[in-house]
């Protein structure tokens, strides 16, 4: 189920960097590893604000201010499994 | 024997106090030990007949320590820009280039393998050149405009317009200064880098800055001085996010607009403007500790800065004891000079004087005849700005009339991603809010506008590919 569920949140987070963002790249070119910015997808500032402006719409989240890091934002990997960690506590808050 | 000549810049350093960036972390006892390795390197090299480095820069700590260096041996050097934008190549003054390779630096400190320094091949040694015997700092700057100027700054001088910087905000070995901005241009270097060097306080860059490492880098060094642009305030307000650190933020580069200093300070902590440039260094600050609103926008001069306002233009004229000489071209001849003692130099901004501060209201070739009254473009830019401040850039030009009597003046707006607006209901706002001088005849939306590789908007560019 959770094997599930982080594709999941990684197939939505990739859609977001394809359809969203002002980025000229392919659908290959993103995968769970890749840098998202400096050397790899390249996003800019401006495109990492967008990215996690719509990030907290699209999942209903909200980052405080130490988890807008580098580390986490590194990758599609890094951010998904951060995302359904929160996700997660959240629902088992709810509950 | 260990390096020493950098103790005449550093006044009192804590031995603990730290450089570092993403990859690197010193303390100023460690300085000595590569300054010596930098030394030998050089001084191999015959540092006495060095005519003038170019240093390829990044925004690192052993590239703030190269300067250090020549600042200390009192070689002239040419700061390269690190933009890739940027297309000006190494000007023939310069007789060595230096380009330093941060990757093979590593926890063995090797700065020889780093260090490499080659011939350039168009070197002139100019009788011009030849006078300038040593202590000479060349930086590169674009403005307003795009194109490329080469400032002669005296080294003695850079130095007192860090100190002034130092006085201004306070700095010392107790403090902690965070760079998120290009060393080589002015702001980074002289209000950044060398204040906080000659103060011996800790200092953190950043290079390639983004939002995230910007968010990293405040989190763990936690600096109590925090070097940024309007751009990154405009970010930063974007996410609507609190930060709790003590930092002051400094902001330079083009106006904020009160309503959005005012939020910043809300979400953030106290915010400072500063006007310079990079021919004069700092000029003036937002007022600190003076019982005086922020949010007007004012700015108090300087130490050994005297302002004048022109009453006939209104043109900032500015007295700057620590400016720098003169424009120079590639061979390194004297185009213009800039500033001296005693003269009062045309920063070319209008302004207005406000007491002992002065407001800056925009670049003098910025403005148009509507109507009777001297309008700046700049302000109907803020205007704009503060009826729409989801916008991140508007750039206003006057569209040369051709059957009309009077030129119009349109407004190019970047709405990057921003869907909801719509240029027609922002014209009838306008109509309705601003005073009929003020209004822009058209409104062009527009994804992204060009832009300057120092991130400010292409006015020329704009215009050209706007005009009808």
């Amino acid at each position: 189920m959770e094997e599930h569920n982080i594709q999941a949140v990684k197939l939505k987070l990739k859609e977001i960097v394809l359809n969203d963002l002002d980025v000229n790249i392919e659908a290959q070119e993103i995968d769970d590893t890749v840098s998202l910015y400096d050397d790899g997808i390249g996003l800019d500032s401006i495109a990492i604000i967008n990215f996690i402006v719509l990030v907290e719409e699209r999942f209903n989240i909200s980052f405080e201010e130490n988890e807008i890091s580098a580390r986490l934002f590194s990758n599609i990997q890094s951010l998904g499994e951060f995302i359904l960690s929160k996700l997660t506590k959240d629902s088992q808050t709810v509950n | 024997m260990p390096y020493i000549k950098h103790k005449n810049i550093i006044r009192n350093y804590s031995a603990a106090n730290i450089l570092k960036d993403e990859s690197i972390s010193i303390t100023y006892e460690e300085l000595s030990d590569i300054l010596q390795k930098l030394h030998d390197i050089f001084y191999d090299k015959d540092t006495n007949k060095i005519t003038c480095v170019a240093l390829y820069m990044e925004n690192t700590v052993l590239h703030a320590i190269a300067i250090l260096y020549f600042l200390s041996e009192q070689v002239n050097f040419y700061l390269v820009p690190s933009s890739p934008q940027s297309k000006a190549g190494i000007p023939e003054f310069c007789d060595k280039v230096v380009k330093l390779n941060i990757s093979e630096f590593g926890p063995e400190k090797r700065v020889d393998k780093t260090v490499s320094i080659n011939l350039n091949p168009l070197f002139l040694h100019s009788d011009e050149i030849k006078k300038y015997k040593g202590g000479f700092v060349f930086v590169s700057s674009s403005g307003t405009t795009g194109t490329r100027k080469i400032i002669r700054h005296s080294a003695g001088n850079l130095l007192l317009n860090a100190s002034n910087c130092i006085d201004r905000f306070e700095i010392n070995n107790a403090s902690s200064i965070l760079i998120s901005v290009p060393i080589n241009h002015m702001y980074g270097l002289g209000v950044g880098l060398i204040p906080a060097l000659i103060s011996g306080a800790s200092l953190c860059i950043i290079n390639k800055s983004n939002i995230l490492k910007l968010f990293d880098a405040i989190t763990e060094f936690s600096p109590s001085i925090t070097l940024l642009t309007p751009s990154i305030i405009r970010m930063l307000l974007k996410l609507k996010k609190k930060i709790s650190t003590k930092t002051s933020y400094i902001s330079a580069g083009e106006k904020l607009g009160d309503h959005l200093h005012e939020s910043f300070e809300k979400n953030y902590a106290l915010l400072l403007n500063l006007y310079g440039s990079s021919e004069l260094g700092a000029i003036g600050t937002s007022p600190i500790h003076d019982n005086i609103s922020r949010y007007n926008g004012a700015f108090k001069p300087l130490n050994e800065v005297d302002i004048k306002i022109d009453k006939n233009s209104g043109q900032i004229l500015c007295d700057h004891k620590y400016g720098a000489e003169a424009y120079v071209d590639s061979f390194g001849n004297e185009l213009q000079p800039i500033s001296s003692k005693g003269d009062f130099m045309n920063t070319k901004d209008i302004g207005k004087s406000d007491g002992s501060l002065f407001h800056v209201l925009g670049r003098s070739d910025n403005q148009v005849n509507r109507s009777g009254f001297l309008v700046m473009l700049e302000e109907v830019e803020m205007e704009i700005k503060r009826l729409f401040p989801e916008l991140d850039h508007v750039v206003v030009f006057e569209e040369a009339p051709e059957n009309q009597i009077l030129g119009k003046l349109v407004a190019v707006c970047e709405i990057n991603g921003r869907n909801n607006l719509e240029a027609d209901k922002m014209r009838s706002i306008c109509q309705r809010e601003l005073t009929r001088y003020l209004q822009p005849d058209e409104i062009i939306l527009t994804e992204k506008v060009p832009k300057l590789h120092n991130g400010k908007p292409d006015r020329n560019k704009i215009k050209l590919e706007y005009s009808k």
